[in-house]
């Protein structure tokens, strides 16, 4: 039976991610001594846990399906396999259906992280302290904006790769001039809202109320930009 | 995308919000708010977050 090195398989990516989540969570908290984030850190704790076992599972065991669906794609799948051996095109996740993609997956990171943290009062649940002053809200805001700039650098630069992998030229240009003008979008959608938080900060000393109002426009262009892009994978 | 990208990336947005953590732990528990030059730095980053995209942008040709 032909099988994917473990980098390509999409479960194995979706576990490891979970683990580097739980451990954020568990290593932020423990520096507290408080039992609402001590509760808080054990679950996290087995949310970090256990991806590692499903993780060794997924390397070391056979997963046999589970239902005739199953079996019929995983005789599906392995004939795709052996297809693309013998044509040498690429195959991998796109073989398990239901996952994402790495890049979709950093992205759901990154937006999973700025969601908690600007927008929710969750923040302690993952160790990071709300922000209370002005200039927290602020703080967070900027750096918002730069995670969401390098998320979409790592996730465009993936879908150029898929791109370059397209057999046909015509394609290939068609594919790569709409990820530029995406890639556009994304750039000019968070000039945008960081230039709603500079405006914001030089306001702060003569208006407060309209650096505020300025502020949480900023967060909601955050919020719109993390839509779009989630909406379009 | 390579899994190693997508990891090295998963690992500098955990340093990012571990700094931002900090930043602002060590600031409330001096009794202080954030300082001009501290958001001057978070500024500086998404300067080059910004720049790095950009690249990316201006390497793909036009259709």
């Amino acid at each position: 039976m032909e099988k994917i090195p473990w980098y390509q398989s999409a479960i194995v990516r979706q576990q490891i991610v979970m683990i580097l989540v739980g451990l954020v969570g568990v290593f932020k908290i423990s520096t507290d001594v408080d039992i609402d984030a001590t509760v808080t850190a054990v679950l996290a704790g087995i949310a970090a846990v256990v991806p590692v076992f499903t993780l060794v599972a997924r390397l070391i065991k056979a997963n046999p399906p589970l239902t005739d669906t199953a079996a019929a794609n995983e005789v599906r799948v392995q004939e795709e396999l052996v297809a693309a051996k013998a044509t040498e095109v690429p195959a991998g996740p796109s073989n398990e259906a239901g996952f994402v993609r790495a890049s979709m997956l950093a992205l759901l990171f990154t937006f999973g992280v700025v969601a908690t943290v600007v927008i929710t009062p969750g923040c302690a649940a993952i160790g990071v302290p709300q922000p209370k002053t002005f200039d927290q809200k602020l703080a967070y805001g900027y750096a918002s904006v730069a995670s969401t700039r390098d998320a979409a650098t790592v996730y465009f630069r993936g879908e150029l790769a898929s791109a370059a992998a397209l057999p046909d030229a015509e394609q290939r240009r068609v594919k790569e001039a709409a990820i530029k003008k995406d890639a556009i979008n994304v750039q000019e959608q968070a000039d945008n809202a960081r230039d709603a938080l500079d405006i914001a900060r030089s306001m702060k000393d003569l208006d407060m109320q309209s650096a505020d109002a300025r502020l949480a426009s900023a967060l909601q262009i955050l919020v719109a930009l993390q839509q779009y892009l989630e909406k379009n994978p | 995308m390579s899994v190693v990208t997508a990891l090295a990336l998963l690992v500098q947005l955990g340093t990012q919000l571990s700094e931002l953590a900090r930043l602002i732990s060590t600031a409330q528990s001096e009794g202080r708010d954030i300082t001009e030059e501290e958001l001057n730095t978070l500024v500086g980053k998404d300067d080059a977050a910004r720049k790095r995209l950009q690249d990316l942008i201006d390497a793909i040709p036009d259709l």
